[in-house]
């Protein structure tokens, strides 16, 4: 079907002109203010260049597995993304093949009610599309990468297939540049298809004045597995909104993750999956702290439709907060419509364990290091979920960095 | 080495210590025994440092130093060591980790340098195998799904690291069977000598039969109420708290 990408751009002009920037009356964005995006003043085009410091870093993750980069919004050339040739994966502009990008398209879900979304259409550059063949078993993570900054706003949208049977992990790094604004609005769609599986490890290191709103609209088909961790760290305002259909029985999902939002930073996680077809499962644990003067927003919804027999459902969310001015808004919401599913769900919010912080320090250590153990192994809990140990190191490492810089500063 | 006098101390208001009084000196066992609520834990927990635990009058020194005074982690640095009666879970935070961090901090006070990673891992093996403790534990997070008598042993194999000058062992023996029991009090015993003192707090004699005491105390109602040799828990096992309390009032 030609002229998929020139259709999805048209309606999205039309739907984002419909729909607008969401207000705080909106239901979904009650927590999170966006009036700083809309009234921003970013650049329509940045820098397409990488800088010698991302080149740099390109060349350090080339010797982990193929790496993609997107600078500013923009698939950099063969020079740049070091996508050796390895049977089984491809990455190209979507236009090259419109086919397959329909049908991505076709199977993960709408945004229908997002605006983001929809503005992303209106204004994305080309579209990027990887494909991983059916059957193909890629052993290497392919590693996406999005360097971001210029003071743009930067609408960066990729089409991910995993073929029927094939297995992959994709890593999805977001970094950008620090001091100034600029606003970051990419979306990600990922068909996992029938018995293929896919483990989706995203890291969001965005500069600290940056905005930062994502979508991650996934399709998991017949007996698919799509296991996910997402560690936020970065920028003044982020939401990272991910939206996970089933598209056939047996399918299982998880969608995890950890945040540390920082002293007048405002993270939000909202997430959305829908059962539709009967015996598919999902799993949902985020774990987060807010600092002094910090803001989490966690809104988890799980939808099970009647046919959607033996569904199991379960969502965790704690968060742990660090001073009085610290804020966290947290919304699960399950609608069950089946009547023989298995779901339940967890939301705790609070200071750190007095009775643990009093058992480390008896033992000479002192209070910022004893604080700085709990709340690593606080967000390490989460990090169980990563099923990749290298990854599970570096996301580690990155919270810890973080953390101490936090407590430094508290 | 400690020196406890006229110690009073409450817990949410609530009057608990009523004056005691209490000295042990360097190398010497002392054990406290007592029926339930007679404030043997909170006296732990003041020695320890424990926020809730305020102490309102009397004093409390170690070595000369006024204890009531410090942070709960300079305490330990001084040397002295809380192995409680329930240890803490830590969920996220291995053993391994933990140790490491706990043995670093006290050297780092000490104005040593932190521990050769090889060298830590091969002296928490040879302690862990003293204790009978399997080394997959290290790579647990603490205490998180441990059994009572696996808990105890990790109280005991952080003070065999720490090696402190003052160990007050909190019912340490609450929950053991006789075999974990034994493995307990050899641990404590190693570490026996004239710079080692511990204050054994214990409702039962059957603990004071593997670590024999120098002294005993007993307690009740926040006091000391009468002092003694190690026959004195003999005398309690046989007659009972109310008989032997009733005596020396």
């Amino acid at each position: 079907m030609a002229g998929t990408i020139a259709t999805l751009r048209a309606e999205g002009a039309e739907r984002f002109e419909a729909l607008g920037y969401p207000g705080k009356r909106a239901e979904m964005w009650k927590y999170t203010d966006v009036r700083a995006i809309a009234e921003g003043d970013f650049a329509a085009r940045a820098e397409t260049g990488l800088t010698a410091a991302e080149a740099a870093r390109v060349e350090e993750l080339a010797g982990i597995g193929p790496v993609i980069v997107l600078k500013n919004g923009i698939l950099q050339g063969k020079a740049d993304n070091k996508v050796e040739d390895i049977s089984g994966l491809s990455v190209r502009p979507a236009g090259e093949n419109e086919v397959l990008a329909a049908s991505v398209l076709e199977h993960t879900p709408d945004a229908a009610a997002q605006p983001f979304a929809h503005l992303n259409a209106a204004r994305m550059g080309e579209p990027v599309l990887i494909d991983i063949a059916p059957n193909a078993v890629i052993e290497k993570p392919v590693h996406l990468v999005f360097f971001n900054g210029g003071g743009a706003a930067i609408h960066a949208r990729v089409f991910v297939r995993v073929g029927t049977n094939a297995e992959a992990t994709l890593l999805e790094s977001h970094y950008g540049e620090a001091g100034g604004a600029y606003f970051a609005n990419p979306v990600v769609h990922l068909s996992v298809e029938s018995g293929a599986r896919l483990h989706h490890y995203r890291k969001q290191a965005e500069g600290e004045g940056a905005y930062h709103i994502a979508h991650a609209l996934v399709g998991i088909g017949r007996d698919a597995t799509y296991e996910s961790f997402a560690l936020s760290l970065g920028a003044e305002l982020a939401r990272h909104e991910i939206d996970a259909v089933f598209h056939g029985s047996g399918g299982s999902c998880t969608i995890s993750g950890a945040y540390l939002s920082r002293t007048g930073q405002h993270l939000d996680t909202t997430t959305r999956i829908e059962h539709v077809h009967p015996d598919c499962r999902s799993r949902e644990v985020y774990h987060g702290v807010a600092a002094e003067k910090g803001r989490g927003v966690f809104q988890g919804s799980i939808y099970v439709h009647p046919e959607a027999q033996r569904t199991d459902g379960h969502q965790l969310n704690r968060a742990v907060l660090l001073g009085p001015g610290a804020e966290i808004d947290a919304k699960p919401q399950l609608e069950i419509y089946a009547d023989d599913v298995k779901c339940s769900h967890g939301c705790t919010a609070g200071q750190l364990d007095e009775q643990a912080l009093f058992y480390l320090r008896s033992r000479g250590i002192s209070e910022q290091e004893a604080k700085a153990l709990l709340l690593n192994g606080f967000l390490a809990e989460a990090m169980e979920e990563i099923a990749d140990e290298r990854v599970r190191e570096d996301y580690l490492g990155l919270a810890r960095a973080a953390m101490t810089e936090v407590l430094a500063d508290a | 080495m400690l020196e406890i006098k006229d110690l009073h101390a409450e817990v949410a208001d609530q009057p608990i210590l009523k004056g005691v009084d209490l000295a042990i000196p360097r190398g010497e066992v002392h054990a406290i025994m007592g029926p339930n609520g007679s404030g043997k834990s909170t006296l732990s927990y003041v020695l320890a440092g424990r926020d809730g635990y305020e102490p309102t009058e009397g004093s409390v020194t170690f070595g000369g130093e006024d204890l009531l005074e410090l942070e709960p982690e300079e305490r330990a640095r001084l040397g002295i060591f809380l192995a409680f009666q329930y240890p803490v879970e830590i969920p996220g935070v291995t053993t391994n980790t933990f140790l490491r961090t706990m043995v670093n901090a006290n050297r780092v006070a000490q104005g040593q340098d932190e521990v050769d990673p090889l060298s830590f891992v091969k002296q928490v093996r040879a302690v862990t195998k003293s204790l009978g403790i399997d080394a997959e534990m290290l790579k647990r997070p603490v205490n998180v799904g441990f059994s009572g008598g696996e808990k105890k042993r990790n109280e005991v194999l952080q003070m065999s690291l720490l090696q402190p000058r003052l160990a007050i062992l909190d019912e340490t023996d609450s929950g053991l069977d006789i075999d974990a029991l034994k493995i307990v009090a050899d641990g404590v015993n190693s570490q026996r000598g004239p710079d080692f003192s511990a204050l054994v707090i214990t409702h039962y004699q059957r603990l004071l039969s593997y670590i024999v005491p120098d002294r005993v105390h007993i307690m009740a109602e926040g006091r000391i109420v009468r002092s003694g040799g190690p026959e004195l828990a003999e005398a309690l096992e046989a007659k009972g708290y109310a008989d032997v309390i009733a005596e020396a009032a």
